[in-house]
């Protein structure tokens, strides 16, 4: 347990819709446990749920049931199912992170400074930044002409690993991922799992989906299986 | 994370007021006048922590209250109860106790607000840089030539060319005089910065200039900044935490990405779903 940094318990997401007055269950039950360097793929059909755990997880959703134990690089305890948001904020600076299924990013930045952005926010001077992040713009093969120009304009499989090269660079201690191997050639994927076992290796622990079962295989230590029927019965 | 603006119990009512004003008022009686004297409930205890370095959304529809807020804590209006602390400098300043030339000199030195529109923050009838100068004045810079030097400096920073300082800034766009009133407002190194609806009613290009210049600014100096907007994507690239607001009343409160995915309240879910 003392090696744990991150417990689920429990947890559960459903959305209220004001609207039509309606409960509408995205997820239930979840429980897992996860240590440095491991990741916990969740896999299930579409609907089951999976992206609105994961955003449950980054407090994007707010948790309707149970736990999210995280152990910070304090050594203390937080359930970010119900921390205050500046504890969270604070996290998501310096922690956790997490990889969009989409890119969004101002159509205005070039793409050395999209993936140098949120070192900057820490606090990194720009030189240091823009050397790790053209760091990792080549482990992902992007062409280093397009460094200047805007991921805006770039197809959607480069555009994913600009996103993948961003979160990456600033790294944590524990990434959520939805979906970075989505809409990526072969060469990318492979490309892109190397960073993942990279960042396993060096203590990352990350819960993910993906929907090639040939990287989950790969790639997870603990599987999560979320099942539509579950809300099927329950309603 | 060390606060730098608690708001408690903020009111304001406009109109005799009587007992009953805050009670059949509100979102859950769809309206702001008291039945009973026809006072207008503008903001209804508000309260609200703002971080050292946080940037923090204010939003709602207009006639929500976000402004009078804010106006209230430039000191443009008096509030009718509630307080405010402004910890500045190892001190808790108790804004609304303080007597009008404290208001006055922490107003000029160690704050600054961007209106939405620039004829409020901006004296139109002396020039650019003179905009600029005036508020330096205040905050006793005293030689013309570093008051001139400072001013040029701002306003390369905010992107208004040198050439044009000694202009008046009602010969200048909309984006232009934004731009102006953002220097002057930064040109003090005031920690707190309070942006009323900046962008609205600007050229979509021209927004999003203004919005990088802000956020560009902000994280070069940590300046925290309240930032009142009825425009979700405003909030979104500007904002880590946001507040909504409806007949005065704060409904709801969160992370922004949160606020945007997965709003609580009826009226946010309304709110977001009419994004174009």
């Amino acid at each position: 347990m003392t090696d744990t940094i991150l417990s689920v318990r429990d947890l559960g997401k459903s959305f209220y819709i004001h609207d039509r007055a309606k409960h509408v269950p995205a997820a239930m039950g979840i429980s897992f446990d996860l240590k440095p360097g491991q990741l916990a793929a969740l896999v299930g059909p579409s609907g089951a749920g999976k992206s609105s755990l994961l955003k449950a997880i980054y407090r994007t959703y707010v948790p309707s049931s149970g736990q999210v134990l995280y152990r910070a690089a304090t050594g203390g305890i937080v359930d970010l199912a119900t921390a205050p948001e500046t504890t969270i904020t604070a996290l998501r600076r310096a922690e956790i992170g997490f990889v969009t299924q989409f890119l969004h990013c101002l159509p205005r930045l070039s793409t050395l400074d999209v993936v140098a952005r949120p070192l900057l926010q820490q606090g990194v001077a720009r030189p240091a930044a823009h050397e790790k992040a053209a760091r990792m713009l080549a482990a992902l093969a992007i062409p280093q002409q397009l460094w200047d120009a805007t991921p805006a304009t770039f197809s959607g499989g480069e555009r994913q690993r600009v996103n993948i090269a961003r979160s990456f660079t600033q790294g944590g201690r524990l990434m959520l991922l939805d979906e970075p191997t989505a809409s990526l050639d072969p060469v990318s994927r492979e490309n892109v799992c190397a960073m993942i076992e990279a960042a396993k290796a060096g203590g990352v622990a990350m819960v993910g989906i993906f929907h090639d079962m040939g990287v989950v295989e790969r790639l997870a230590d603990v599987k999560i299986e979320l099942r539509r029927k579950a809300f099927e019965d329950a309603a | 994370m060390k606060p730098i603006l608690d708001v408690e119990n903020l009111t304001r009512i406009h109109g005799p007021g009587c007992p009953a004003c805050l009670e059949v008022t509100g979102p859950e009686h769809d309206t702001n006048i008291c039945r009973h004297c026809g006072s207008v409930v503008a903001v209804a205890d508000a309260s609200l922590r703002l971080h050292k370095g946080e940037v923090l959304g204010i939003m709602g529809e207009s006639g929500s209250g976000k402004s009078s807020l804010v106006k209230m804590l430039y000191f443009d209006d008096k509030p009718t109860s509630g307080r405010a602390i402004f910890h500045d400098g190892g001190q808790a300043h108790d804004l609304f106790a303080l007597n009008e030339a404290q208001q006055l000199r922490l107003r000029d030195m160690r704050m600054g607000m961007v209106y939405q529109n620039p004829s409020l923050g901006l004296n139109f009838d002396i020039s650019a840089g003179g905009n600029i100068a005036e508020r330096l004045l205040m905050s006793d810079e005293l030689s013309y030539r570093a008051i001139r030097a400072k001013a040029t400096a701002l306003l390369t920073r905010t992107e208004v060319t040198p050439a044009r300082m000694d202009e008046l800034p009602r010969n200048f766009s909309g984006g232009m005089q934004q731009r102006v009133q953002i220097a002057r407002a930064l040109s003090t190194g005031a920690p707190l910065l309070l942006l009323d609806e900046v962008t609205t009613g600007l050229d979509l290009s021209v927004q999003a200039r203004i919005l990088d210049l802000i956020m560009e600014l902000q994280e070069v100096t940590g300046v925290s900044m309240l930032v009142v907007t009825h425009d979700l994507g405003v909030v979104r690239h500007l904002t880590t935490r946001t507040i909504v607001m409806k007949q005065g009343r704060i409904i709801e409160a969160g992370l922004t990405d949160q606020i945007l995915e997965d709003p609580q309240a009826a009226y946010t879910q309304q709110l977001v779903s009419s994004a174009l």
